[in-house]
């Protein structure tokens, strides 16, 4: 076979015993690195590591419901302790529905990348290069480190594709009663769906950067890319507007390549929601962003839209309803979303459009996406000029009588997610005062479940958005266009400060909309800590979301931070499929700054980050099966992740005992001592209820053991203020981070000594301004931490250092 | 009408497990006999108000008048600290939780696990998530609410209520503390 490989001729005589199977060519890979222990691992192939962090972060579980239903034996009751039918324990349900809902997330990632790639390859071939750039060697980190494949054209992604499918299979088998039974095993299984979410996302943006020629490091790309429009009031509504929604960008895409061909850029305006748009405008930058998933039930009511287009995930379940409402035609364009409507791929696109343009149908199924551009396109022109006489912002009259039908009963107020006052601003809109009522237009996410109970059939929704609708017409923000990965330069020059601590942390905003008070928050976020030059990157909604507020001179956080990977940086990353690229910056610290292998090599990697890159995702309004999957996918890889108070009710979090000293014990690779060291992380991941309590919260998880004095000097100051700016107190742990008078920031040395003297009882030896007793452990700048014994150095390593 | 003791929010039906009615009386009782009851105040308790008075003054009179030990979690030390007044711990709502269901953690004095937990001003939904976990897995417990809205995932609670009525049982409460 040797000879085989090699090229050499043989002839069939030869062979005995071998099956030979045709279909595939496989070639040898070239060695481009060693490949590691763990190449496409199975279901329990890191079920070590998983172990390892669910020891330390212990599950702990919320029931959102006291009962199972999932086979016919239930309803069982498992309220405190109680067995169900099947043997199944209130614990191992809550991680069986947490894999349940991380499955959901995880297959609508994987199954947008294996559609894309189809249709990628109808339409180009094979053979489009991955080629991201002079600045972009690592290409395909999560591919590289998962699988052990360096990527070169799309097509080597069928065989990722193949490998995540299997797993997603064997893992929704586990749900089955009468399979798993432990919930560590189930977190496990979670922790491994999480891993292949980060890997199916990577995967969708690799096929679709090649295949798009979205930003990368070719010219315009990386820190370059262009501002674009954000909001409401940036829309033309004088123009025929196409609206699409979603996340997968390929039927947007056709859309824009049309009016391109046809010259109709100026003519038509196209624009999106959610991650479909951030997507477009990576392709096209003259489209534009209306809003985050959380305005798409008021943007479609509102009645911008000439024509909508949705594609896949996120989309109202009624979208076909509302578009209705206010004679917007429908098109949908994934098979995964079909909403009733009759599928005319093949039909004559003039016939479908004027079918949509009389609202003799409200909507069509098209599935090749190469034939919606036409047909959005002229659909909505010819929609524009029957809807221009469309009023559908409510009059002050009928604004008047609606709030004045309202009984103040309260329900909408049970109904909403945020228990927003609708009731009482309705009360004071009778009198004249619409404050309280606009006011409810931001914090409100925009789901309508107050219109569901409203006694009075209040549209209240309407009579949010009329209150609001000064402001809403004036909201015009800019964003970054997605700039896809960070740069294998950009690592060189950041890995040492993120590792040494003097970059405190690279914080991470990701995700939905499901904002405990509005879409503020994030920006608060995301403003805090790029003023204190972490390192911001944003994708999915909360990329849209903080590009509606500015500042005082009227700039938003991207107009006034640069677009780089390093200190002080806001970049927007991309869409959901995009946030690939954090986890990817996080393992080329390791593998470009720290030169560790990546290939198949998985624990090792994440062993690294968790010890030693200070990073954070935040997901504050976390909402999606998508949500609780990227965030276990960063939790394997070592990320800690805060979400917001409505993430409570993913049932589950990942949460650190400060106080319990034998969790938090590492190894010091250089001669394998075990040592106790302080909580850093503290937790892997946790709901805060306010964003005041989050904002202290995600610096403190920027602790990591490998800090040097400086960088945690750093990073203490920033924990500490912001837990005086926003709680008015010194947080009560701080002390647990002080390995030595050096890691105190000088300018307060004195003050904080005397602190851990008093409410410590520490030693401090004040002539020479030290402590002698106290901290958990020593500052020892060599110290080389790891949690995995395979990691200690062998004599010879350790002398060579 | 809004039923006394149907879940304030509409769909946080947990299960056959639910509260039942709290009175004043009985929440004054509840404390008075408690071994070691823990105070927990959270975020609502900075932003309403009754009768032009804070909540974070009822939070005040109970822990003064029950000498119960105080968690202040959210950023409720922010309202605390404008009083004067030292919580005997701070710590994000998660965390107290997950304390509470430890069997082997010593409470905020270290004197031993709390057997009483009572809450007030938590952001209903992650309270309930919060309520929901001490239900499971902290048998020893008993958990109480003395929010205007019913929480169906404590041991009991206040009945949803109007403001008025709350001020009342507020001030019932804290009257039968003294
Ligand atoms: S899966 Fe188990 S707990 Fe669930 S309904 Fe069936 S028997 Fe009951
Ligand atoms: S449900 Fe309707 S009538 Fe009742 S308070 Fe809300 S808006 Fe008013
Ligand atoms: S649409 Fe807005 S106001 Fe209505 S229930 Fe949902 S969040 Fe609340």
């Amino acid at each position: 076979m040797e000879e085989l490989k090699k090229g050499g001729v043989f002839t069939i005589s030869d062979l005995q015993n071998i099956r030979i199977s045709i279909g595939k060519i496989i070639e040898e890979e070239e060695e481009w690195e060693p490949m590691g222990p763990t190449p496409m691992p199975s279901i329990a192939t890191l079920r070590n590591w998983d172990f390892k962090l669910l020891n330390r972060y212990k599950p702990f579980y919320a029931p959102v419901c006291d009962l199972c239903c999932l086979c016919t034996y239930g309803k069982c009751d498992l309220t405190a302790g109680k067995k169900g039918a099947c043997g199944i324990k209130i614990d191992a349900q809550q991680g069986r529905m947490f894999l349940l809902i991380s499955l959901l997330g995880c297959s609508a990632h994987e199954a947008h990348g294996r559609h894309l790639l189809r249709e990628m390859i109808k339409k180009h071939g094979e053979e489009v290069p991955i080629d991201f750039g002079a600045e972009v060697n690592v290409e395909a980190p999560l591919t590289r480190l998962i699988c052990g494949i360096r990527p070169k054209t799309i097509s080597d992604y069928e065989e990722v594709f193949d490998y995540i499918e299997e797993q997603i299979a064997q893992l929704a088998d586990s749900l089955h009663p009468g399979q798993e039974s432990s919930y560590m095993d189930f977190e496990s299984k979670a922790l491994h769906l999480g891993m292949l979410d980060s890997l199916s996302k990577e995967a969708t943006d690799v096929v679709q950067i090649a295949c798009f020629g979205m930003p990368s490091s070719h010219a315009g790309g990386g820190p370059d890319v262009h501002l674009v429009d954000v909001g409401f009031g940036t829309i033309d509504t004088n123009k025929p507007v196409v609206l699409v929604i979603g996340h997968n960008v390929t039927p947007a895409a056709d859309i824009s390549d049309y009016m391109m061909e046809n010259e109709l850029e100026d003519v038509i305006e196209l624009a999106g929601i959610c991650c479909t748009a951030l997507d477009l405008t990576r392709y096209n930058q003259r489209a534009k962003i209306v809003s985050a998933l959380g305005r798409q039930l008021r943007v479609i009511r509102a009645g911008l839209a000439d024509v909508i287009v949705v594609d896949e995930q996120c989309i109202r379940a009624d979208v076909v309803e509302l578009a209705q409402r206010v004679h917007s035609p429908v098109i949908a364009t994934n098979d995964k979303a079909l909403h009733g409507l009759e599928d005319r791929t093949y039909d004559e696109p003039d016939e479908i459009v004027a079918d949509l343009a009389t609202e003799k149908v409200p909507g069509v199924v098209i599935l090749d996406p190469d034939r919606v551009g036409e047909v959005a396109v002229k659909t909505a022109m010819k929609v524009k000029k029957r809807r221009k006489t469309l009023r559908i912002i409510l009059s002050d009259e009928e604004f008047k009588n609606l709030v004045g039908e309202c009984v103040q009963c309260d329900e909408c107020t049970r109904a909403c997610p945020n228990g927003l006052e609708i009731g009482e601003a309705m009360a004071e809109a009778v009198k004249g005062i619409v404050e309280p009522l606009s006011d409810l237009f931001d914090p409100c996410v925009g789901c309508g479940r107050c219109e569901e109970v409203c006694k009075k059939h209040i549209p209240i929704v309407d009579v949010i958005t009329k209150a609001a609708y000064p402001g809403i017409k004036e909201e015009k923000g800019k964003a970054r266009v997605g700039r896809g990965p960070v740069w294998d330069t950009e690592i060189r020059e950041v890995g040492a400060p993120i590792v040494l601590g003097t970059i405190p942390g690279v914080i991470a905003p990701v995700g939905c909309g499901n904002y405990p008070k509005g879409t503020k928050d994030v920006w608060l976020i995301a403003k805090e800590f790029a003023e204190r030059r972490y390192i911001v990157t944003l994708t999915g909604c909360a990329s849209i979301d903080v590009a509606l507020w500015k500042d005082e001179e009227g700039k938003t956080l991207y107009e006034k931070h640069h677009g780089a990977f390093d200190a002080g940086g806001v970049l927007n990353i991309g869409s959901c499929v995009s946030n690939a690229h954090i986890h990817g910056a996080a393992i080329k610290i390791a593998s470009i700054f720290a030169r560790r292998n990546l290939r198949g090599n998985y624990e090792e990697i994440a062993d690294y980050i968790l010890s030693r890159v200070g990073a954070c995702g935040v997901a504050w309004g976390a909402m999606s099966d998508k949500a609780a999957s990227i965030a276990t996918g960063f939790n394997r890889l070592g990320v800690p992740v805060i979400v917001g108070p409505h993430g409570s009710k993913y049932r589950r979090a990942y949460l650190g005992r400060a106080y319990k000293k034998g969790d938090w014990s590492l190894i010091d690779a250089r001669d394998g001592t075990e040592i106790y060291f302080e909580p850093a992380p503290e937790h892997l991941m946790m709901p805060c209820e306010t964003v005041e309590e989050a904002l202290p919260m995600i610096a403190k998880l920027c602790f990591r053991p490998s800090d040097t004095d400086r960088g945690r000097s750093i990073k203490l100051t920033h924990y500490i203020d912001l837990s005086l700016k926003y709680l008015s107190i010194y947080p009560p742990d701080w002390h647990l981070f002080v390995r030595s008078e050096t890691d105190l920031p000088i300018a307060k040395r004195k003050e904080l000594l005397k602190k851990l003297e008093d409410e410590q009882g520490w030693e401090i030896d004040w002539k020479l301004k030290k402590i002698k007793e106290g901290p958990i452990r020593g500052y020892d700048p060599s110290f080389d931490p790891t949690n995995l014994k395979r990691l200690v150095r062998k004599r010879g390593e350790r002398e060579k250092g | 009408m809004v039923l006394k003791d149907a879940p304030w929010q509409i769909g946080n039906i947990p299960g056959p497990k639910q509260a039942k009615i709290l009175t004043p009386l009985g929440a004054a009782k509840m404390i008075k006999r408690a071994k070691r009851p823990l105070f927990i105040v959270g975020s609502l308790a900075l932003e309403t108000e009754l009768n032009g008075k804070s909540l974070m003054d009822y939070a005040i009179e109970i822990a003064n008048g029950g000498r119960i030990p105080v968690v202040a979690v959210a950023h409720t030390p922010k309202g605390f600290s404008e009083r004067g007044f030292q919580p005997d711990a701070y710590m994000p709502l998660i965390n107290i939780i997950d304390r509470l269901r430890d069997a082997d953690w010593k409470g905020v004095k270290g004197e031993g696990q709390h057997d009483l937990v009572v809450c007030l001003g938590v952001l209903y939904y992650i309270g309930s998530q919060g309520l929901s976990t001490l239900k499971h897995f902290a048998p020893w417990l008993k958990t109480i609410t003395l929010c205007r809205f019913f929480h169906p995932n404590a041991y009991m609670s206040f009945p949803n209520m109007k403001d008025e009525e709350w001020r009342r049982y507020l001030d019932e409460l804290i009257e039968e503390l003294k």
